[in-house]
């Protein structure tokens, strides 16, 4: 038998839902196979609950389980890295629970977290070097680690009383207007926040390469009080270079 | 690339686990160097290789992969080398390694160490790969015997041949794990010291030690969660001479205990290689 043949074999093998036998190994040693089944499905199952870790407390052992199970299954691993195997789990929870869309909420900001903790560096913006910026034509960099999700439930609050360990955690609510759960990492700690459907638009708009006074614009036209919509451009902008949203100005 | 040579090491370490990372940032772990799996590392940036660089400024770093899958009938992954190319310029560790093994072919990785058939084509295989990252890489790398728990009806060399082979023809080294001799050795019904007797030892560069546990069906798997048991202790203790200067890592990955006790094993280790010299002396 070819190696080729071998290797495909053993992976067909591997993706079966229980343990079978393999042609290439000889009767006596057909017991080891059992070890490497075992082994795959172990390790796969291992790396959705590292990375899922509220996720999994919220939904239990048992479900959670079942969850990876299904997933596993659905999933074939590609990457080089065990790191990339929890993408589009959330898309998993959605189908397993149509019902309870705080479940696939929850599994979104686990991965955006872990993502964000191995995400590109950033520089830090040098505040003196803000005083000779041209606001109007000023384009921002937007922190590569930025990732953003449009929400309906408060998964922010759920994730933050898993994280806390609370014996009470809140109920899972749908939210009256749907919100959007932004992820990034400043220096080197991961962080969330829930902004307005009309800041995501501005972060959108920055990330497109439009200028803060272009930005501004679009604000005030939507805005009753034109004062007030640049005030809030301003707050706005001040919060993301604080926060290192922003990592360059030019 | 024409063979280079990769000068030894001799030293005792212990792999960089997160829950002794502090211990290894303030300089106070009194090991001569710390070994990573590098893939742990391979990230775009962040906290991981933060740590990592913080640490190299006080320890010598060994590299060592789960991933390149020297023995894929599909040939090694290029973003893969490329990302280990990387990390090892930033690092310029002491040395790079990975298993004997192939993870998967057609698209598909298991993200495991599967075993390799010991066959003329898959000797030409793992050869190919394994040059072909050396060249990438731009040195030597040390090539780990693996554990395993099957044999394949088209076997026609022992693993210690083929080993032995791979060396003579790329000029890479070889990072001996005693205790996946010891599994292995139980598993198949052969000999250890047989086994060890002929590894052509001016080849190895670095020892691990490890835990195994006993599974089902009368197999020792390779768990890397338990202390060094005895019988690998045995058999380190009367083939380390044979090995010379070499480096010497307890390797643990699962149920972690504290600092001090892998230290302790790290000072056994220490103690078997220096009675081991004094009884040849």
């Amino acid at each position: 038998m070819s190696l080729r043949a071998l290797q495909s074999d053993f992976c067909a093998f591997l993706r079966k839902d229980s343990a079978t036998t393999l042609a290439s190994v000889p009767t006596y040693a057909q017991r080891g196979l059992k070890v490497y089944h075992y082994a795959h499905r172990t390790t796969l199952a291992d790396a959705l609950a590292d990375v899922f870790e509220r996720t999994h407390g919220w939904l239990g052992d048992a479900r959670f389980a079942s969850a990876c199970r299904v997933h596993i299954a659905s999933h074939m691993p590609t990457s080089w890295t065990l790191a990339d195997y929890g993408r589009g789990f959330e898309q998993t929870l959605a189908l397993l629970y149509p019902d309870n869309p705080e479940l696939a909420d929850l599994a979104w900001l686990d991965w955006s977290l872990r993502e964000a903790f191995n995400g590109p560096d950033s520089p830090e913006i040098d505040l003196a070097a803000l005083t000779e910026i041209d606001w109007d034509r000023a384009r921002l960099s937007i922190n590569p680690t930025l990732a953003c999700r449009r929400v309906g439930t408060n998964v922010a609050l759920l994730w933050q009383a898993l994280e806390d360990g609370r014996s009470d955690p809140p109920e899972a609510q749908i939210l009256s207007t749907p919100a959007v759960l932004t992820v990034w990492r400043q220096a080197l700690m991961p962080r969330y926040q829930t902004i307005e459907l009309a800041e995501h638009a501005a972060l959108l708009a920055a990330k497109n390469g439009a200028s803060f006074g272009e930005i501004c614009q679009a604000m005030a036209s939507s805005a009753a009080d034109t004062d007030a919509a640049a005030a809030t451009a301003g707050a706005m902008l001040g919060r993301w270079i604080a926060e290192n949203v922003v990592v360059a100005i030019g | 690339m024409a063979e280079t040579l990769l000068p030894p090491f001799a030293g005792f370490g212990l792999g960089m686990r997160p829950p002794h990372y502090a211990a290894y940032l303030s300089g106070e772990a009194p090991v001569d160097f710390v070994e990573i799996i590098s893939e742990n590392f391979m990230g775009h940036g962040g906290r991981p290789l933060h740590t990592l660089d913080k640490v190299r400024e006080i320890y010598p770093v060994a590299m060592h992969g789960v991933s390149m899958s020297i023995g894929s009938a599909d040939g090694l992954k290029a973003d893969y080398l490329a990302r280990l190319k990387r990390l090892a310029d930033r690092i310029e560790p002491i040395w790079v390694s990975d298993h004997l093994c192939w993870t998967g072919i057609d698209g598909f990785n298991s993200h495991d160490l599967l075993p390799l058939p010991y066959t003329q084509e898959a000797l030409d295989m793992a050869c190919a790969n394994i040059g072909l990252a050396q060249d990438l890489l731009d040195r030597p790398m040390l090539i780990e015997n693996p554990s395993s728990y099957i044999s394949f009806a088209d076997d026609s060399m022992p693993e210690w041949d083929f080993l032995a082979e791979l060396t003579r023809r790329t000029g890479c080294y070889l990072l001996l794990d005693i205790n996946n001799v010891f599994v292995s050795a139980t598993n198949h019904g052969f000999d250890p010291l047989a086994y060890l007797d002929a590894i052509p030892a001016d080849r190895v560069r670095q020892i691990h030690l490890a835990g195994h546990s006993a599974g089902r069906d009368g197999l020792l798997i390779d768990t890397h969660d338990h202390p060094v048991p005895d019988p690998v202790w045995a058999l380190y203790a009367k083939v380390i001479r044979r090995f010379g200067e070499v480096a010497v890592m307890i390797e643990r990955d699962d149920d972690i205990p504290p600092l001090e006790e892998l230290l302790g094993e790290l000072e056994l280790a220490r103690r078997l290689a220096v009675s081991s010299e004094s009884l040849a002396a």
